[in-house]
Order: structure tokens, then sequence, then C-alpha cells
């Protein structure tokens, strides 16, 4: 065994209120997992982001922009001037998205099985092909429990307003933490990989579990907190050497607020 | 009307779901707040107002109308008296009858507008027009003293003959007699005008009321052109004679109403009806409005009463109306002369009616909403756009609509042009140079900014001194030309000569033009005289001897007003060359010294080794002095000390609109130096010898407002030791970089 299972062992026989910082050990001690993952997702956006990048050189020929007053007429000149910037901006994005959730699908069970403690790296990711099955299917009833969810989630904030964020947010990540809990049944407990009720089953069992809920609710909204504040502050310091770096750190911390909040479904089979 | 800007509309577009969803409202309870009083004259005391010309007084209406809250009918009787200020004698009258544009698909306003008008659409069905159902003389040529329309004549008039014209937006009356010059006709008309369901200026919407344009109107008789009454165009807005106006208005007893010129008595001869009495004075037009639901709040700005007629959702807003308001007064006022009349009034639309908002009468406009950025964080947004610039637009056109009183039809660029302008100019007043508008994530969008990209898009496909029917829907240049194209040619000249001699000469035009009716020629003659003076030229570089860079005034106006190019300029290289040497044969000055002569196997030598490499001896006329190259000329320019480089700088003209333009030319020794160009010819080499460039900026002080396109004004040095990242694209592609990162992480587990 090795000592991210053993640690949130020994303290689960004892304060079982710490779990989710036992489930935070267990993101902390795989930091190679981590750092990889890291490395892939920069490698991802950098490349993604080429294109965009390279059209807004070449749109820019060899001239320079030469006033920070005035850089947002510029930048909205560039794009009215040549749409083929915006268009491979928005392409760049919707590749983001497609391979997003791609890999939310595919990484699923090793994320479940690294976190879980195995370090067998052939184990590791040979469970991303096989539980691919289970996976699609589980992420499908997540999408249409995610969805519905989700339009739960306009209603606190259409009466309530500012007020009613913090409820839209419990409920817009308790679809995330489900599906989290019906992925580790099915790779870590052998639940019945494509039947529903591994998913209605995960439903019941999350919304029993307040703490479950509230912690996951709290760590997602931080890692949305964390990359789109990142993204605005890239946006607001306008260009610096300093700014896509901000960003980019912020993607490890969201990184590991996204593991964070799986290891939870891990750490809950512990506990 | 409102200048037709994207970029606000977007804005206001975006702002406005995203706070609805956040569900900001207001208060149920309905808030009062303590009245002004009514004005007791429509015009405020000649010595705050000035002198009014008499000859503009031509026609004065007397009116008593009632509101059919529920069929949207308004029934009136109308008596008019017109004198003839001019030379000519005229047989017919002609009127307006605005309504009637919206009386069926064919009439030329419907056939342009194909259903909808600044993003409102018709309602099916609600159709609007005016009927005349009489038409009589009253009088002719009366005494003045004689003239009291609100007295019902002792004697029926007689019945003059009238027909609609082809389009039915305007009529003409048959006179029996000529009326010559001097002489005055009183008419008295009965008429019916319904109101559309409102979606352009006028109309109504559940019980709300706008009222303009409502009653037939006289045409304008020009000395030079004759009767001026246009048909009334998707594009044409409107032009009246001054004069005075008694107004009754006979509405449901709970409206609230506000109307042109002040209330001056107020009865309720039944329970459920009221009737007011309004007076408006030395006005082109007069317009009311009628609605249960406003909210009325007062304000004050040196003696002129500011009354806002708002609907509840938007009652905390009524201060920062007030505000834009009086901001808007203090620059005007300032720039333009005073306000002639005593009051204002401000009408918020409610919701529904939005094709109603942002349309002006004398003394009374109507405005917009505002998208309530300020509920936004001020990291994110912030914004002085929605609301605040159509106050100040609306406002503003009681000056070049309301007192300038230009022909909007044959010159609609007189109006809303230079309303435009003066509305930067209220913005710059207020908040400082060239202010922002909106903030988006901290970045600035200016004035300036504003104007540029709105040209971007429409600004070169007319020319903007065209009348109204001349632009092509279709093209969708009306707006952009009109509005900010305007506003661009004559802030660019503004900035070119300085400011004050063009602040100078749009003080003695709107000075000259109140209650005149001006054109074109007169601005234009007016600014090329304070501007260019006697020979219409300004020496923006030099003192008239050669190298001089002229600004021809009137030059430039033909080019900014009757062209449709916009101008538009590129650096075409920026670098440095070896600087040109003194080396090879020069012949001797007079007082040079011949030097002295070498020796004969000196001599013999150089011919003997000139033989065996086969090229010329250095050995010329004795007239002539042999100067040697020096060895850096074979080096790089990179490696060249900067004394032995000439720096150079070209731009290029790239549309037909010339206007001079500076170019500021950075150095290596870290020193800048501004350059200006005349920007006749088709490009221009700026040439520094000695000194090595390294940036070039084509109107770095974005002085150009006529020049929306900036990307290409500015570039590094060819061979640039050191050349910066490119800022814009860079800040690009990390945003596209971040945002890849944010879906990344944010999606995938």
């Amino acid at each position: 065994m090795d000592a991210s299972s053993e640690a949130p062992e020994s303290a689960g026989r004892g304060r079982r209120h710490t779990w989710p910082l036992r489930a935070l050990a267990r993101v902390v001690m795989a930091p190679g997992f981590v750092l990889a993952l890291w490395a892939a997702q920069l490698l991802l956006a950098k490349l993604l982001a080429g294109p965009g990048r390279a059209a807004a050189e070449a749109a820019m020929r060899n001239f320079t922009w030469f006033d920070d007053g005035h850089r947002l007429r510029a930048v909205t000149e560039l794009l009215i001037e040549e749409p083929a910037v915006a268009a491979a901006i928005a392409t760049s994005l919707s590749a983001s998205a497609v391979l997003a959730a791609v890999f939310s699908v595919v990484a699923a069970p090793p994320i479940l099985t690294r976190l879980d403690g195995e370090r067998s790296l052939a184990w590791i990711f040979g469970s991303a092909g096989r539980e691919l099955p289970a996976m699609v299917v589980q992420s499908g009833y997540g999408l249409v429990f995610r969805a519905l969810c989700t339009s739960l989630a306009a209603v606190p904030v259409a009466l309530l307003g500012a007020g009613g964020l913090p409820l839209a947010l419990l409920l817009a990540s308790f679809p995330l933490l489900v599906l989290d809990r019906a992925r580790a049944a099915v790779v870590l407990d052998d639940a019945r990989p494509l039947h529903p009720m591994t998913f209605l089953r995960a439903i019941g069992h999350v919304a029993k579990r307040p703490l479950w809920w509230l912690s996951g609710a709290l760590i997602e909204s931080l890692k949305l907190a964390v990359v789109v504040g990142a993204l605005a502050l890239v946006i607001q310091a306008g260009p610096s050497p300093g700014g896509i770096w901000v960003a980019r750190a912020a993607g490890l911390a969201g990184l590991i607020f996204g593991l964070w909040r799986v290891a939870l479904a891990v750490e809950d089979r512990r506990a | 009307m409102p200048p037709t800007n994207a970029l606000s509309t977007a804005l206001a577009a975006l702002i406005g779901p995203v706070l609805g969803l956040v569900g900001l409202g207001c208060d149920d309870e309905v808030p009062s707040f303590r009245a002004v009083d009514e004005p007791e004259q429509a015009l405020r005391p000649e010595s705050a107002r000035g002198v009014i010309p008499e000859d503009a007084h031509i026609v004065d209406y007397w009116i008593d109308a009632r509101l059919d809250e529920i069929t949207h009918e308004i029934h009136g009787t109308l008596r008019m008296s017109w004198r003839n200020a001019t030379a000519r004698t005229v047989d017919r009258l002609p009127f307006h009858l605005y309504m009637n544009a919206f009386r069926a698909e064919d009439s030329e306003w419907m056939a342009a507008a194909r259903g909808s008008h600044r993003g409102q659409k018709f309602a099916p069905g609600r159709w609007g027009f005016t009927s005349v159902e009489r038409v009589e003389l009253l009088g002719r040529t009366p005494p003045r003293d004689a003239l009291a329309l609100e007295q019902t004549p002792p004697e029926p008039g007689v019945a003059l003959s009238y027909a609609e014209d082809d389009d039915p937006t305007t009529m003409t009356v048959t006179l029996p007699e000529p009326v010559g010059p001097g002489e005055s006709v009183v008419l008295e008309l009965e008429f019916t005008t319904r109101l559309p369901q409102v979606f352009a200026r006028t109309g109504y919407y559940g019980d709300f009321h706008m009222a303009g344009q409502w009653f037939p109107k006289i045409g304008v008789l020009e000395e030079a052109a004759g009767w001026q009454a246009h048909t009334f165009g998707l594009f044409s807005e409107f032009y009246a004679d001054f004069g005075d106006y008694e107004v009754f208005l006979d509405v449901p007893a709970d409206y609230v109403v506000g109307a042109s010129g002040v209330r001056v008595d107020e009865q309720q001869p039944s329970d459920d009806r009221k009737r007011l009495h309004y007076r408006a004075q030395m006005v082109h037009d007069f317009a009311w409005v009628a609605d249960p639901n406003f909210i009325e709040h007062w304000g004050e700005y040196e003696g002129i009463r500011i009354r806002q007629l708002i609907q509840p959702e938007f009652v905390d807003d009524a201060v920062v109306h007030l505000e834009a308001q009086a901001h808007a007064l203090a620059s005007m006022e300032a720039r333009f002369g005073p306000y002639p009349w005593s009051t204002i009034t401000i009408v918020h639309v409610p919701k529904g009616a939005a094709g109603a908002g942002g349309m002006e009468y004398p003394t009374l406009y109507t405005t917009s909403n505002i998208a309530k950025a300020d509920k936004l964080p001020a990291w994110l947004l912030r914004e002085r756009l929605t609301g605040v610039f159509t106050t100040v637009h609306e406002f503003g056109h009681q000056y070049f609509q309301g007192l300038l009183a230009s022909n909007e039809h044959a010159q609609p660029w007189l109006d809303e042009g230079l309303n435009t302008s003066a509305n930067q100019l209220v913005y710059w007043d207020a908040y400082g140079e060239d202010p922002w508008v909106a903030q988006v994530f901290g970045h600035a969008l200016t004035t300036k900014d504003l104007i540029a990209l709105s040209l971007i898009q429409t600004g070169d496909r007319d020319p903007l001194d065209q009348p109204a029917d001349r632009f092509d829907p279709l093209v969708g240049s009306y707006g952009t030309v009109t509005y900010q194209k305007t506003a661009a040619v004559m802030l660019t000249l503004r900035e070119l000569c300085g400011r004050e001699p063009w602040d100078r000469a749009m003080t003695r035009y709107t000075q000259e033009a109140r209650f005149r009716h001006p054109d074109g020629q007169l601005l234009e003659r007016t600014l090329v005289e304070e501007i260019g003076g006697e020979d219409g030229r300004l020496a923006l570089v030099g003192d008239g001897g050669p190298g001089t860079v002229w600004l021809d005034v009137q030059d430039y106006l033909d080019l900014g007003l009757r062209g449709a190019a916009i101008a538009d300029f590129r650096l075409i290289r920026v670098g440095n060359q070896p600087l040109i040497g003194g080396a090879g044969w020069h012949p001797r000055g007079p007082d040079e010294p011949l030097p002295p002569e070498p020796p004969q196997a000196v001599l013999e030598t150089q011919r003997a080794l000139a033989s065996l490499f086969g090229h010329a001896p250095p050995i010329g006329p004795p007239e002539w002095t042999l100067a040697e190259r020096s060895d850096s000329r074979d080096n790089k320019v990179t490696r060249l000390g900067d004394a032995e480089v000439e720096g150079f700088v070209i731009v290029q003209r790239r549309s037909s609109f010339r206007v001079p333009v500076e170019v500021l030319v950075e150095f290596d020794d870290g020193e800048r130096s501004t350059v200006v160009w005349d920007g006749q010819a088709d490009h221009h080499r700026f040439e520094f010898p000695g000194r090595r460039v390294t940036r070039a900026i084509v109107d770095p002080r974005m002085q150009l407002l006529i020049e929306p396109r900036k990307l290409d004004n500015a570039a590094w040095a060819e061979h640039h030791k050191d050349p910066p990242t490119e800022p814009l694209s860079t800040w690009l592609g990390d945003i596209d970089e971040a945002a890849n990162l944010a879906v990344l992480g944010g999606l995938g587990i």
C-alpha cells in the first residue's frame, strides 16, 4: 500500500469530517501524474491557440500597434478587417471544448485508478480502454442529468439575482459529483457498467451526503473561479510576458481542483 | 434620432439580458419628487436667451385636440396663420401629413422601411394616418393685432379645395387668390389622426401615447427654391418654420402629459377628462406625450426647468439622465450660445415602445434606458453610453434641429452630423479629452474609437452632403455617413487646425444661424474664413515659404463632405540605408588650394599599378579632387554607426482623401521627432541623414478621426536589432491560449 492510500485510511477511523482534506491528499500524493496532465493540457492549449495566434500575427503583417489607450479599438478593428482571426480563435475554442469532453470520458478511469492508489502505468492507462463503453454510457446519463440540473440552477438566479448564485452553484455542481460517483462505482467497485441504476444510485448516494455535495460544489466553484479569473486577468493585463504564465499556473490550480473533486468520490469509498 | 451605433446597440443588447437575468428591478412603491414650478413664459428672458429675430416668426398655430385613448385617435381643429416672408407670390399651400407614412405599405416611407425601423417591427394591421376633413380660409392679411386664432371666427370661412399628393405624406391646398410678398392667410383645418402602434418615433403602446408629427403642418417657402415640403421618406426628417403654438389637449384625467413649451392652464370639465393648455413660442413643431404610468422627476439648470417623465422601473436612472442633461447644457451653451426656451422635457418610453425612444422635438425629447452596467463589477464593465449618450444626443438636437432648424431632408448632416460632433465635445468637456464611453476589463473604448469603428464598416459608401432620399436603405450607410462621418470630418478639421479656430467658427455659425434655417454653404464659408483666413489656407508647418505644409480648408471640406472616400494612410517602409558619402571626383572649390604635386616616381608607380589591374589611375584633371571611400561603406547598415546611416520613412496615401498627417519618428538615440506630410501625393519619403530610425507612427495623436483604419500606421524599422514583440497579436494569442486552458481545465475534469 502506498502513502496516498495509507494516510486516509488511518485518518478515516478517527475524524471522518476531514475526509475532503484526505481527498486532496490523494491528489498531492500523485505529483507526477498531476504534472503530466498539466503538461498535456499546456501543450494542447498551446497547439490549439497556434492558428489564432498565427492568424493575428499574419494580419498585423510587419506593423505594430502603438497606443495602449486604444487597445480595444485596435482589437475590434483587427477582428472586423480580418475575420479569419476570429474564425481561428472560435475554431480553437470549439476544438478545446470537444477535446475536453473526450478527455472527460476517456481519462476518467485512469484518473480514478491513479487516485485510488494504483501506480502501475499499464494498469492505469489500460483502464481507459477497458472502461470506455461504460464511461460513454454513464457520461450520457450524466449529460441528460446535467442539462436538467443546469436548467434548475437558472431558477434561483432568475428569482434572487446574485443572491441566488450559491444555490445555483450547488445545483450546477451536483450532476458532476453524481457522475464522479457513478464512474467510481463502475471503475473501482465493479458496479454494472451500462445500467442506468448505477447512475440513479449515484444520485441518491450523493444527495444523502451533504458534506460531499457542499465540498464538491465549493471545489468546483473554486476551479471555475480560478480558470475564469486567470482568463480575465490575461485580458485585463493586456500584452504582458507574465500574463500567460498566470493562466498556465491557474490551469494547474484548476487541474488540481478538478482532481480533488474526483478524489472525493474515491475517498467516499474509504470513508 | 439617435445614431445607429452598432456598438452601443450591441453593448445594450449584451448588458440588458445579463442584468435582466440577475433580477435587477425596482421597488414596488412609486416614488414622488418635489416639483419645480411651471415656468411662466415659454422663452427665457431676453437677457438670458438673446434676441430673437422678428422676421423668423412665420407661422402660428392654434390647435384644439382630443385624445381617444381607446381608439388611439386624435380629433383636432387647427387654425393657422401663415405669412409670406419672401418676394414670391404663391397660389397653393403644401402641408405635411407625416402620419400617412404609416397608412399603407406602399407609402414611400413604408416601401423603403419594409416593415421595420431601427430594429423595431411594424405591428401588422396597426396602421396610422391623418385624415383632413375640412380646410377653410378664415382671412387674408389681417392686421397683426387682430390675429386671435383662439377666437371662433364670427363668420364661416371659405371652403378650400385640397388633395393629397402622389405620396400621402403631403397634400396641397389651393388658394382662391395668390398670396403676395408680405401677405398672410389664416386657415382652419379639421383633422383626425390615428396613431399607429409605435415602431418609428410616434404612436401608442398600451396606455402610452407619443404624439409626434400628428397634425397637418405647412411647408417652408424659401426665397430661392420656393416651397419645401418633401415627401416623408425613411431617412428624411423634418423641416418647418418658426412660430408660436397654442395647443389645447383633452385627455383622460389620470394621464400624465408632457408637451413642447409650458403648460399655462389645466381644467377638469368632467371626472374622467382634463383639458390642458400648452404654449410654445418660436418653435417649429409641437409634440406631446401621455401615459398614466409616468413618474415625474424634476431638475433645474440656470433657470431652465428640466422635467423627466419616467417609467417606474427606471426611476432610479433619473439622476443620471439629469446629470447628462446638465453636462450637455453646460457644454453647448458655452460653445453654441444660450438655450432660448425655459423648459426641457425628457421622456422615457416604456418597454415595448422602444421605437419611440431617441427622438427630438422642440423642448421635448425621448431618451433610452440605461443598461445598469453599474451593477456589474467595475473591472468587468463600466459604461456611460446606453441612455446617457441618447440624452446628450437628443438634447443636442435642441440646437441643431430645434434652434437652427436646417432642412433635414436636403442636408441631414447639418443636424444629425453636427449634433454628433457636438455630442463628442460634451463628453470631452464633461469627462476630459477623448474620454472612455465604455471600459471592458479596464480597456477603454473612447469617443474617437466609437466613431472609427463605425466608419470602418460603411463610412466610405456615400458622400455625406446629399439629400436624405439619396441614401439607399439597402446600402446601409445613412447612419454612419450622416452621423459619424460628419463628426469625423468636423472633428478632424478641429484637431488639425488647433481646435480654437474651429471652436470660434462654430460659435459664429451657431450665432448667425439661430432661427435662420442655415444651409451647408454658411457653415463651410464660416469654417473657411475662421480657419483659413483670407486665402482659406492654414499653414500647419512653416511660415509660408518653401516647405510650408498647408491645410486648404475648402479643399478639405470638398473631400470630406462631397466625396465618399475616407482617409487611409499606411507605412510602406521604415528603415535605414548607408549615408551618401563624398567619395569620388569633385571639382575643386575656387578657394581650395592645389595639393602638392606628387613625385614623378609615385605617379609612374600609380599608372603602372592601374595598368596592371586594368583600371584608371587615381589621377585626374588638376581642377578636380578625389576623395576616397570609407571602408565602413562596405559594411551592412546594421554595423554602421548612427552617423553613417540615413533613416527613412515612407508613407502611402491609400485613398483619394488628401489630408495633412503627422508622422512621429523615433530614433536609435531615444529622441523623437514629429514631421508633417501634406498628404497630397500618392506617397512621401522622409529622410533623416545621419540618424538611425527605429520606429515610425502615422497620426500618433489620432488627430485624423476620418482615418479609422490604423493597424498599419506604425512599424519598427526593417533590420531593427531587437524589435519588440507585436503587442496586439501577442495579446490575442495569449487570450486564445488562456481561454483554451479555461475550457480544457473547466470542462475536462
